[in-house]
């Protein structure tokens, strides 16, 4: 068979041309291609999605993925299985004024750990932040979904920055004033 | 510098001996890694054979790729990630696989020749050949996968159930 022939990176030069839905499907083949694909999922193909849209409205964040003219919100209340829920476009997800939102939240670690992996299944079109305090953490999740992708354009809605942000990230992210 | 009239004999696995032109086997980076090692000089005519890890019939189809490709660039362009797809496979390589789908041993035909495309660094042959597969299990379920690449499950019922639901991202 092809597996006993041939070397790993063989096979995964032929894994890194499947997406996503292919690598959990062949995940479940058997423990080498559990791994292998484990492996692939760094460099396969992505699923070209419009638009994410992370916002903050009464102490809730929420996720919300343009993918297929469906828009998708992501469950973050539920913690031991975490998945997508179709849902229509509608006023919910419309962006409201500023002044809805006067204080800005951070992102929770628990939620950033949550959402991550399923994020980085994406390249989006376009990113959209609206009433997020941009702290540390919030730079870590950026950088792990937009990093190796293009992103056409990202949007910052009534975002501010944490006046606990770390020298690092605001040099690198040329913050000059807080 | 490579003499297009130079030939190289090729013994294979089965014991076969195939004598091809330079102008193929500059393709491939085993063979000529193998006459840079004889250390011959260009002039010598014939050269010694080289063995190659490969049966006579998948070392034909080897050749027939090759005598297509003969006029292709080196070196094989390098593929980014972002590069990576498998829609864009020639005409004429679409054909040449799709010959292959007449036969009983497809599956077969299409490991050897990415085996053999590995094992003497014929670049643009495993590119080729790897989409070809990448395609053949684009979208397919698990059990199809298993027997596209005829391998048998060794998980549980219970791990499979613990992987799926980690894997689990949408709601339909």
């Amino acid at each position: 068979d092809l597996e006993s022939e041939n070397p790993d990176d063989c096979l995964l030069s032929i894994f890194a041309r499947l997406d996503h839905n292919d690598l959990d499907q062949l995940s479940t083949v058997s423990r080498k291609m559990m791994r292998l694909s484990d492996i692939s999922r760094t460099k396969c193909k992505l699923f070209e999605a419009s638009k994410l849209l992370v916002s903050q409205k009464n102490h809730e964040t929420n996720f919300s993925v343009d993918y297929g003219s469906r828009w998708f919100t992501l469950n973050t209340t539920v913690s031991t299985i975490f998945k997508m829920t179709s849902i229509e476009l509608g006023s919910s997800l419309r962006l409201e004024s500023p002044s809805i939102y006067p204080d800005t939240l951070p992102i929770s670690v628990e939620n950033i750990n949550l959402v991550s992996p399923l994020l980085t299944r994406f390249n989006f079109d376009i990113m959209t932040f609206s009433s997020i305090r941009m702290d540390d953490n919030f730079f870590e999740f950026f950088k792990h979904i937009t990093s190796t992708r293009t992103v056409r354009m990202i949007e910052f809605i009534h975002c501010n920055f944490d006046e606990n942000l770390s020298r690092n990230d605001r040099e690198r992210y040329a913050i000059k004033s807080l | 510098r490579i003499y297009p009239l130079m030939r190289v004999t090729l013994t294979t696995s089965d014991g076969a001996s195939v004598t091809v032109s330079r102008q193929l086997t500059k393709h491939s980076g085993f063979i000529e890694k193998a006459i840079t090692d004889m250390a011959v000089d260009d002039n010598a005519v014939p050269l010694s054979a080289v063995a190659v890890d490969v049966d006579d019939a998948t070392l034909k189809l080897v050749i027939e790729w090759l005598t297509e490709h003969r006029d292709d660039a080196l070196p094989y362009p390098e593929k980014t990630d972002e590069e990576r797809r498998a829609d864009d496979i020639p005409a004429w390589d679409q054909a040449f696989v799709q010959k292959w789908d007449t036969k009983e041993d497809q599956q077969q035909t299409l490991y050897a020749v990415i085996t053999a495309a590995d094992k003497l660094d014929i670049k643009g042959l495993l590119d080729m050949t790897c989409k070809t597969l990448a395609n053949k299990i684009n979208g397919k379920t698990v059990e199809e996968m298993r027997e596209i690449l005829q391998l048998e499950c060794d998980f549980t019922e219970e791990e499979l159930a613990e992987i799926r639901k980690e894997n689990a991202w949408c709601e339909n």
